[in-house]
C-alpha cells in the first residue's frame, strides 16, 4: 500500500474515475496491489512515494471538488507521477470486462476480443475518387 | 546479414533466392501470428505493456534498451523475425520523385544518388511481395501497375474527411497499404479488426515473416535467431564476419565473405561504433564522421476532431485508409522548407481513448464520463507528418552508462525538432484543423508533437557519392569496407514527408542485385 492506508487510495481512484448512475467508479474495479504493480512498471517509485507523502490524511472526508483541487496542484509538481497513476488507472479500469460491459450497455461496443470476427464495413468506392480524379498531376521528374 | 527485419528479409530473399549461401542473424525470435493479443480480451492492455512499441516500457528479454533522454521523440522498433513489421500500421506510401532531390529544388539537406526511377521496379517486385492494396490513378504520383485488390474500406469518419477534403479542394486518395482485401494463398483478406500493431492472426497485414520468409524456398539460407551481434569484426578495408551472443549469453564469431547490415537506423549505427578498431578507432565505416549522425524521425502532430455522431474509428486497420499531399511541397509564403502528409488515422478501443495514445488522454475528475463518451467512438485524426531533414546534431551515440542485458552498450539518440520541422508542424496543425472543421467535427483536440510517434529510424548511415560526407554508395556499400552493405533505413539522405518503409525494401531489393552483380533492373520512362 506504500505506507497509506486502502480507504485513502480509494478516495483518490474515485476523485479520477468517479461512479455515477450508469458507470463504475475506479474503487469499485481496481484492486490496490495491482495497481500499485503496475505502476511500479511505468514510473520511479521514489518521486510517486513522494506524490503520496503530500496527500492529506483528509483527503477521504472531503468532497470530490476539494479532492480535485489538491491533486490538480500535485499535478503540477509532480507530473510524471499523476501520469502514472492515471495511465495505471486507466490501463486497469478499461481493461476490466464490467467496465467493457458497461461501455457496450451504453454504446453497443463489442465487448470481445477484436479477432477472429472483426468488423464488417462498407467496401471501397470509386465513385468518391470523382473529384481526385480529375486534379492535374502533382509530381515532376526533377531537373 | 544481420537483421530480418523489413530490408534484411527482402534482401536475404533476393540474395537466396538468386543461390548465393546467406546466413541470417536475428536478435529476436518467430512471433506465431496466432499469439497476437487481437485474439483476447486483454488487447489493448497488451498494447500499451508487453506489446509497447518501446522497447524502454515493453522491456522484452530479446529488447535492447535505448537511452531517449536527450530525445524530444522516443524510439518505437521491433526485434523478430519481421522486424518492426511485426508492430506497424502497414501504411505503404513511397518516396516521391521530387523527394530524392530535395537539395537542388529547395537547398536544404542533399540530393541522392539514385532517382525514383531507379527504384520504380523493385518498389513493383515489393508491392508484390507484401501484398498491396490501393487504387491506381493517384495524381500525386507517377503511375503505378494497377492494384489487383481494392483499397481499404474507408469507415465514417474518413468518408467525412474525403468529402471535406473535396469541398476545400485538396487533393486526397486511398492510401497504398500492405494489407490484403481479398485472399491469397494462407493469407486471408482484412476484416477490419483495427489493432494491425498487435500483429495479424489472418496474416492480411503484412509482416516479413509472413511474406518474405514464407516464400524462400532455398536451401541455402540458414537463420539463426536470439542471435545478438556485438561486433562485426574488420582488418583494414574489409571486414571479416561477426560476433554475435546467443540467448544463453555465449559468444559465437562466424566468418563471412560479404556482411550485409540491416538493424534499423539506430540498430546498425550502434553495431558500427561498437565495432571499432585500431585501423577504424571512431567507428566502423566511419571515417566520414556522418555514422549516428543525421538522424531522421517525421515530427508528427495529431489533430483529432469529435463528431457528434459515432463513426467507429476502433473499425478497420488504425493507420490506413485516406492521405493527402495537397501541401507536401515548398511554398515559400508559407515560411518553412518542405512539407507533410496529413494522413488518417481512425480511433482506438476503450482504454487508447481513454489514454490517448497519440491523441489527448479523456480529462480525470468529475467529467471524466462525460468526456470519455464523447469521444469514444466520435474521432477521426488527421497527422501532420512532417519532413524531417538532416542535421549532424540529431544522432545516434553509445551510452557511456546503459547496457543491454550482456553488457554490450546501448545506444543513446539525441535529437531535437527543428525550427523547419515545428513550423510546418504548425502549418499543418491549422490546415487540419480547418479540414476536420469543414467535415464537421464539433470539438478539436490537437497534440502538436506526438513525442511516441519514432517509428521511423532514418538517415544514421546516408548514402552518397561523396566519401568524405557520406558512409554508403547508392547500392549501400560502405566506402571504407568493400565488402561491407548497409541496406536499413539508416541510409536514406532526405526522408520525404511519409512512412518509409516500401522505399527501404526497394533500396535493399536493388542493392541485393548491385552485390550479386546482376544487371539492374530498370522500367519504361514516364511520359
Amino acid at each position: 500500500m506504500l505506507g497509506i492506508p486502502e480507504h485513502l487510495w480509494k478516495s483518490i481512484l474515485d476523485t479520477l474515475i468517479p461512479a455515477t448512475s450508469n458507470n463504475h467508479g475506479a474503487s469499485e474495479i481496481i484492486m490496490i496491489e495491482e495497481l500499485i504493480t503496475d505502476i511500479s512498471h511505468i514510473s520511479d517509485m521514489k518521486q510517486f512515494k513522494l506524490f503520496l507523502e503530500e496527500i492529506p490524511e483528509n483527503f477521504s472526508e472531503i468532497d470530490q471538488s476539494a479532492r480535485e483541487k489538491i491533486l490538480e496542484t500535485l499535478e503540477k509538481a509532480f507530473p510524471d507521477a499523476l501520469d502514472a497513476l492515471l495511465n495505471a488507472t486507466y490501463t486497469i479500469y478499461y481493461s476490466h470486462p464490467a467496465v467493457l460491459s458497461k461501455i457496450s450497455e451504453n454504446t453497443g461496443y463489442s465487448t470481445t476480443a477484436p479477432q477472429p470476427n472483426g468488423y464488417v464495413l462498407k467496401p471501397f468506392d470509386e465513385r468518391l475518387l470523382q473529384k481526385s480524379k480529375a486534379r492535374p498531376a502533382m509530381w515532376r521528374i526533377p531537373e | 546479414m544481420i537483421g530480418a527485419g523489413a530490408a534484411g528479409s527482402a534482401v536475404a530473399w533476393r540474395l537466396a533466392e538468386k543461390g548465393a549461401e546467406v546466413t541470417v542473424l536475428e536478435q529476436g525470435g518467430w512471433v506465431a501470428p496466432d499469439a497476437s493479443p487481437s485474439l483476447t480480451l486483454g488487447w489493448e492492455r497488451a498494447r500499451h505493456r508487453t506489446h509497447h512499441p518501446n522497447p524502454n516500457i515493453r522491456r522484452n528479454s530479446w529488447d535492447y534498451p535505448i537511452d531517449d533522454s536527450e530525445s524530444a521523440i522516443s524510439p518505437m522498433l521491433y526485434n523478430a523475425v519481421g522486424g518492426s513489421t511485426i508492430h506497424w500500421g502497414a501504411h505503404f506510401p513511397r518516396l516521391k520523385p521530387e523527394d530524392f532531390r530535395v537539395k537542388s529544388l529547395d537547398g536544404v539537406g542533399e540530393d541522392w544518388p539514385l532517382s525514383y526511377f531507379d527504384l520504380e521496379p523493385y518498389f513493383e517486385i515489393n508491392d508484390q511481395m507484401m501484398g498491396v492494396t490501393g487504387h491506381d490513378g493517384d495524381p500525386a504520383y507517377p503511375p503505378k501497375p494497377r492494384r489487383t485488390m481494392p483499397a481499404l474500406p474507408f469507415g465514417a469518419g474518413a468518408e467525412k474527411i474525403a468529402a471535406a477534403y473535396d469541398r476545400l479542394n485538396y487533393h486526397w486518395w486511398p492510401v497504398d497499404a500492405a494489407i490484403l482485401t481479398a485472399d491469397r494463398g494462407t493469407r486471408l483478406a482484412c476484416n477490419n479488426c483495427g489493432p494491425c500493431d498487435l500483429g495479424c492472426p489472418r496474416k492480411s497485414r503484412a509482416s516479413t515473416d509472413v511474406t518474405y520468409w514464407s516464400d524462400l524456398h532455398s536451401t541455402k539460407i540458414r537463420l539463426i535467431t536470439e542471435a545478438r551481434v556485438s561486433k562485426i569484426n574488420s582488418k583494414p578495408g574489409r571486414v571479416t564476419g561477426v560476433s554475435y551472443v546467443d540467448a544463453e549469453g555465449e559468444l559465437h564469431e562466424i566468418a563471412a565473405e560479404n556482411v550485409v547490415l540491416a538493424g534499423n537506423g539506430i540498430g546498425s549505427a550502434r553495431l558500427l561504433l561498437l565495432s571499432s578498431a585500431e585501423w577504424c578507432p571512431s567507428g566502423l565505416a566511419n571515417s566520414s564522421g556522418q555514422v549516428g549522425r543525421n538522424l531522421m524521425f517525421h515530427p508528427t502532430a495529431l489533430v483529432t476532431g469529435i463528431f457528434p455522431e459515432a463513426v467507429d474509428g476502433f473499425k478497420g486497420p488504425f493507420a490506413c485508409s485516406i492521405y493527402s499531399q495537397e501541401f507536401y511541397k515548398t511554398d515559400p509564403s508559407r515560411g518553412f522548407v518542405r512539407g507533410f502528409q496529413g494522413q488518417t488515422i481512425r480511433s482506438d478501443g476503450p482504454l487508447g481513448s481513454a489514454l490517448g495514445t497519440y491523441t489527448l488522454p479523456v480529462k480525470w475528475g468529475s467529467k471524466h464520463h462525460d468526456d470519455f463518451y464523447s469521444q469514444f467512438g466520435h474521432t477521426a485524426s488527421i497527422t501532420v507528418t512532417s519532413e524531417d531533414l538532416p542535421e549532424a546534431h540529431n544522432r545516434v551515440t553509445l551510452s557511456p552508462t546503459l547496457k543491454d542485458q550482456f553488457g554490450i552498450p546501448a545506444p543513446k539518440i539525441t535529437y531535437q525538432v527543428s525550427e523547419n520541422s515545428r513550423k510546418i508542424l504548425d502549418f499543418g496543425i491549422a490546415i487540419n484543423k480547418e479540414v476536420l472543421r469543414e467535415a464537421g467535427a464539433i470539438d478539436i483536440r490537437v497534440v502538436d508533437l506526438v513525442t511516441s510517434a519514432g517509428f521511423h529510424l532514418l538517415g544514421t548511415t546516408r548514402m552518397g557519392s561523396n566519401p568524405q560526407t557520406s558512409v554508403v554508395n547508392q547500392f549501400g556499400k560502405a566506402h571504407d569496407c568493400e565488402n561491407l552493405f548497409i541496406v536499413d533505413g539508416g541510409v536514406f539522405v532526405t526522408v520525404g514527408a511519409l512512412n518509409p518503409t516500401s522505399t527501404i525494401q526497394a533500396i535493399a531489393l536493388r542493392a541485393a542485385d548491385a552485390m550479386l552483380g546482376l544487371p539492374l533492373l530498370k522500367v519504361a520512362a514516364h511520359e
